[in-house]
């Protein structure tokens, strides 16, 4: 205890220097803290809306209803508190029941997607009607009083029948109690041919559609309680998956809901989880800083009670004590203001950037920013503790910081007293980010970014030292190649510094580049299909004369791939002993594809490998694959594909891999030829259409249904719209959270060049005292940051680019995109921060008094 | 017979020639003598139940029947050697016979068994035009002296007892006016059987098409028989 009372007695002696190192430790924790708070608010924002698309945090479906065993062991699986809800989805014909309505129409009856829903449905998301407004899970559902549906309204055109009207549906009439305006769910794994009509359980049995010989969807959808993070649903999807072992089975959660928002959810996981990184590591540098700066002063009062006969360990112990009492101090009201002040920009960033987060601090981050100060003050009083063990007195009474100590040679801070700070990192680092992956490689890339930087300031220095300069310039560098080992830290810091904050940004542009809508594509709206190789012209003409323009018109051509290079592709299908993986995959093997050809590639597509095609009436067979699919099999330029079209074997090269971006929404094949080898062959016709009014698209849907019956018609604006406003909430979140990076990365910097400042304002003295001219002194020291801060600036830069190149490599699918306006404002804004930091802290010193100079001297 | 040992100026190819030709004058004697075993090719015009979705190609009814077609040439030649074509796409309808069909003229079939419409049901397409694209189907055949065999369809009942009965009732009526040889129900024995179907519900799996190859073989069998007499 009397450890904890010196440490005590002492903080309050020195009150202004404690109080100083609470508020910048509280400061640096503040950007962690609202870095990692941000980071859990996206995350749960868009957690919230794909889950929103599949209704619940996991369904467990199948083509058939479960079993009562199955659904047992489901319920034992489930973590205790989940509720259920069944949700039986399936095709039928719904019919006006005036035959006035229906003649009037065109059509007696129309083919819908039936959604059968419990009284609890949805958990997540909400629809939106016209009349009752918005119904969630706790919404009472007029379905369940009387036989009542809900429909979409282009039901109602085509059916022509409106809201109070009745429909038949099986063996029943129901009353159309409402339409529906917007739906957050269903429109996931499947875009259905048919608009989805709801209806409850109880009236759908009397229906007597459900009967044996019936195909429908069965899921079971599940709310587990609390707010289920993404990973604990995965692994209890995991569970499921392996316990229930049917193919049949689907487990489905929110990221397998959608295959984009899969796509975005995983980037969006990675990129904030890496966020995450960035902010933990700029907060320990901006505290190693604070911790050296704090030693490097108390040196003397630790050679003070060293010289006093005090044991080491006790030294510890105080030191140890006034760490954990100054970080308690700084952590508890970062902690409390964070979580006051966040909040409060949730309506702020809706008004302005029209993001809808719900901003707040999770207790998560609480335990991680309190872990993070306690743990790393910590580990890093360790080297100074030891560095003060076995320094003579006599030494620590001279030393003026310990790096400096270290660079003289009489002693210095050992590297193994680091190695717990580092284990320490290296923990929170994984803990932090999530994933086991991402943290591996940050690490290692920052490793390795620190060795380089290490380098690059060591070999400079060396050179810079071997030129001849001016007497001021010999002045700056004299003192940067004097206490090497504090200007290669301060260069670090100021260089990882740099490369953290530009990190992010550079991240974020891959992703938002890849993510956003290609220029010059429109969003299409509906995809007609099955179009018949003589009814094409026709077709198009039709749409002429209801002034609609196709946007793409593709031909598709079904076939089997046979050989890959001469070997055979498919296999046969075996019964028994197969995992579920191995049985999807050699289904899918057997599955035909869908080729199509053209010989120029569209707006949304870029070759990544390999060459055009060879466009000429003697061109040989060219294919074009698109790079997943091309993974996924293992092919590459040069390879030769057979595929089996309708009894007829046609072999081509593949010359090009093919990227797509599927942020265009447009139909895109695996497979493309050019145009000449599959121009015989059987094949129907996809035509896309842009975007336009309801009743605009009720017209062209009565229309080619009147005229060309065989033709298929699927609206996918909805799905486009959901995705879009998630894809653009995302693009957003991304943004918000980089320029937060740079800004946390910023007050960092200063923090470390007004430290490193500091740390020379006697040195500034004693030039005064010697007879220098202020404007000597000044530029003398402006000189050196400008080196300082120059070098760390493009150093930093430089491997901002290699870094952010890497990660992009290893977790974002290559999806670099080299961002060069953020690192140039970020460079102005160091440049200009550090000269004036510098011109105001030497002002402050040249302006006093000789005395007290001198005195400090 | 020549020995070959006596003519050395006979040189190898002719040789082969000749080989060829006798055992093409043996073969045209073995058929006048039955009167049957004339090389027959079948065209499969189908969808995706036909194509064989999620299995081999050959382990799908068309080339099954064709194997179980082939034994029993082997073991009677009275029965043809018969050739089956697999004229399956996943996911086609009605609508593209008539074009598919005009694409398999140039193998000369000498019949189509025309198993398609599932997928103009599961679409709730119009069932008259359905019915009217099978019949111009049917009609092209004839022109080509093709003879015509209809596979039946069935809707699950989820799409209402009206529906399912106008759609099946499309195969009864197409069968009976153009006087055609009708199988009722192509997944007859496996449409309702878990274990014969993939875990979509829909498409036989390998056990399933196997079971579907059984009813067609036999229904085929039937019809060549007619043929023969």
């Amino acid at each position: 205890m009397t450890s904890l009372r010196l440490a005590f007695k002492e903080l309050i002696h020195n009150y202004s220097f404690s109080a100083l190192f609470v508020l910048s430790l509280g400061i640096g924790l503040i950007g962690l803290t609202s870095l990692d708070s941000l980071r859990s608010s996206i995350r749960e924002s868009l957690n919230r809306k794909s889950k929103g698309f599949l209704a619940a945090d996991l369904g467990v479906g199948a083509r058939r209803r479960l079993k009562p065993e199955e659904l047992k062991l489901i319920s034992n699986i489930m973590p205790v508190g989940t509720e259920t809800s069944q949700l039986h989805e399936s095709l039928t014909m719904v019919a006006g029941v005036s035959p006035a309505q229906a003649h009037s129409s065109g059509q007696a009856s129309r083919l819908t997607e039936l959604r059968v829903v419990e009284s609890n449905y949805p958990f997540f998301g909400e629809i939106e009607l016209e009349r009752q407004g918005l119904i969630t899970s706790n919404s009472k559902k007029d379905l369940f009083v009387g036989p009542k549906v809900w429909v979409y309204p282009e039901l109602l055109l085509q059916l022509g029948v409106k809201v109070g009207d009745q429909v038949k549906i099986g063996d029943r009439e129901f009353e159309v109690s409402d339409t529906i305006l917007r739906d957050s769910a269903g429109a996931g794994s499947d875009v259905s041919f048919a608009p989805p009509v709801y209806i409850s359980r109880q009236s759908f049995e009397a229906t007597r559609l459900d009967a044996q010989g019936s195909l429908g969807y069965y899921t079971l959808l599940a709310r587990l309680p609390g707010d289920a993070e993404d990973e604990k649903v995965e692994l209890l999807a995991k569970r499921l998956n392996k316990e229930l072992n049917d193919p049949g089975i689907q487990i489905t959660t929110p990221k397998d809901s959608s295959e984009q928002i899969g796509r975005v959810l995983n980037y969006l996981g990675d990129y904030l989880n890496l966020a995450g990184l960035v902010a933990l590591l700029l907060s320990s540098i901006g505290q190693f800083y604070l911790l050296r700066n704090y030693f490097s002063r108390r040196l003397t009062d630790m050679a003070i009670y060293k010289s006093l006969g005090l044991a080491a360990e006790r030294i510890f112990a105080i030191y140890a004590w006034q760490m954990v009492l100054l970080t308690i101090v700084a952590v508890v009201p970062t902690i409390a203001i964070t979580a006051w002040t966040l909040p409060r920009f949730t309506e702020p960033l809706h008004r302005l950037l029209n993001i809808d987060l719900a901003l707040k601090m999770p207790l998560s981050t609480a335990l991680i920013v309190a872990t993070v100060g306690v743990l790393q003050s910590l580990t890093l009083t360790l080297p100074y503790l030891n560095l003060v063990r076995k320094t003579k007195v006599r030494d620590l009474l001279q030393a003026t910081s310990p790096s400096n100590m270290g660079a003289e040679g009489s002693t210095g801070l050992s590297w193994p007293w680091f190695i717990p700070a580092a284990v320490a990192f290296v923990a929170l680092a994984f803990i932090l980010s999530h994933s086991f992956y991402v943290g591996s490689i940050f690490i290692a890339a920052l490793t390795g970014g620190a060795l380089i930087l290490t380098f690059i300031a060591t070999l400079t220095l060396r050179i810079l030292n071997r030129f001849r300069w001016s007497p001021m310039g010999q002045l700056s560098l004299k003192h940067m190649v004097r206490s090497r080992a504090a200007t290669i830290s301060a260069f670090l810091a100021l260089a990882l510094g740099i490369l953290l904050s530009n990190l992010i940004p550079q991240v974020e542009a891959g992703i938002r580049e890849e993510i956003s809508t290609p220029p010059g594509v429109e969003q299409p709206s509906l995809f007609l299909f099955d179009i018949q190789d003589e009814q094409v012209a026709a077709i198009k003409q039709t749409l002429a004369d209801l002034k609609v323009q196709p946007m793409q018109s593709a031909p598709m051509v079904r076939a089997r791939l046979t050989q890959i290079n001469g070997a055979p592709f498919s296999k046969p299908e075996r019964e028994t002993n197969w995992s579920r993986e191995k049985e999807n995959e050699n289904r899918s093997r057997n599955r035909g594809y869908n080729l199509s050809y053209r010989d120029e590639l569209s707006k949304s597509e870029s070759i990544v490998e390999g060459a055009p095609f060879q466009v000429s009436p003697t061109a040989p067979t060219q294919i074009s694959i698109e790079t997943r699919f091309a993974a996924r099999l293992g092919l590459k330029p040069g390879d030769h594909l057979t595929f089996d079209v309708q009894g007829v074997d046609i072999t081509g090269t593949i010359v090009n891999l093919r990227k797509v971006r599927w942020t265009s929404f447009q139909p895109n094949f695996f497979i493309q030829f050019n145009s000449g080898p599959l121009d015989l062959a059987p094949k129907t016709h996809l035509i896309t259409l842009q975007q336009m009014s309801l009743e605009k698209k009720a017209e062209i849907q009565r229309q080619i249904v009147k005229d060309y019956p065989n033709v298929a018609i699927l609206d996918v604006t909805r799905i486009v719209e959901r995705l879009l406003s998630i894809i653009n909430q995302l693009g957003l979140a991304l943004k918000v959270m980089a320029t937060f990076t740079m800004l946390v990365g910023l007050s960092i910097l200063f923090f470390v060049t007004y430290n490193q400042l500091s740390e020379r304002k006697k040195e500034a003295n004693l030039f005064k005292v010697l007879g220098a001219s202020e404007g000597f002194i000044q530029r003398v020291f402006l000189t050196e940051v400008l080196l300082l801060v120059g070098l760390a600036i493009i150093a930093g830069t430089l491997l901002s680019y290699l870094i952010g190149f890497l990660l992009s490599y290893f977790l974002f699918e290559n999806l670099y995109q080299p961002d060069f306006i953020s690192p140039i404002y970020l460079a102005l804004t160091v440049v200009i921060v550090s000269l004036a930091t510098t011109y105001f802290l030497l002002r402050s010193v040249l302006s006093d008094r000789p005395r007290n100079i001198l005195q400090s001297v | 017979m020549m020995n070959p040992c006596t003519t050395p100026k006979v040189s190898t190819p002719r040789r082969l020639t000749f080989a060829l030709l006798l055992v093409q004058f043996f073969a045209i004697l073995a058929t006048a003598a039955t009167g049957t075993n004339t090389a027959i090719t079948i065209v499969c015009l189908g969808d995706s139940l036909t194509e064989g979705y999620g299995v081999a190609k050959e382990k799908a009814y068309p080339a099954l029947v064709e194997t179980k077609l082939q034994a029993l040439h082997l073991k009677d030649s009275k029965w043809p050697e018969v050739r089956v074509i697999n004229a399956g796409i996943s996911g086609s309808t009605t609508a593209s016979a008539l074009g598919r069909l005009k694409w398999y003229l140039k193998q000369k079939p000498n019949v189509v068994f025309l198993a398609l419409g599932a997928n103009d049901g599961l679409r709730g397409q119009d069932i008259d035009s359905a019915k009217a694209n099978l019949r111009a189907t049917i009609l092209l055949a004839k022109q080509n002296q093709i003879e015509v065999w209809l596979g039946g369809m069935y809707m699950p009942p989820n799409y209402g007892a009206a529906y399912t009965k106008k759609f099946h009732k499309i195969f009864v009526d197409l069968a009976k006016e153009e006087h055609l040889a009708f199988l009722p129900f192509l997944l007859e024995g496996v449409a309702l059987h878990p274990d014969l179907v993939q875990p979509d519900g829909i498409h036989p799996n390998e056990k399933g098409h196997q079971e579907v190859a059984t009813r067609v073989f036999d229904f085929f069998k039937a019809h060549l028989k007619e043929r023969r007499q």
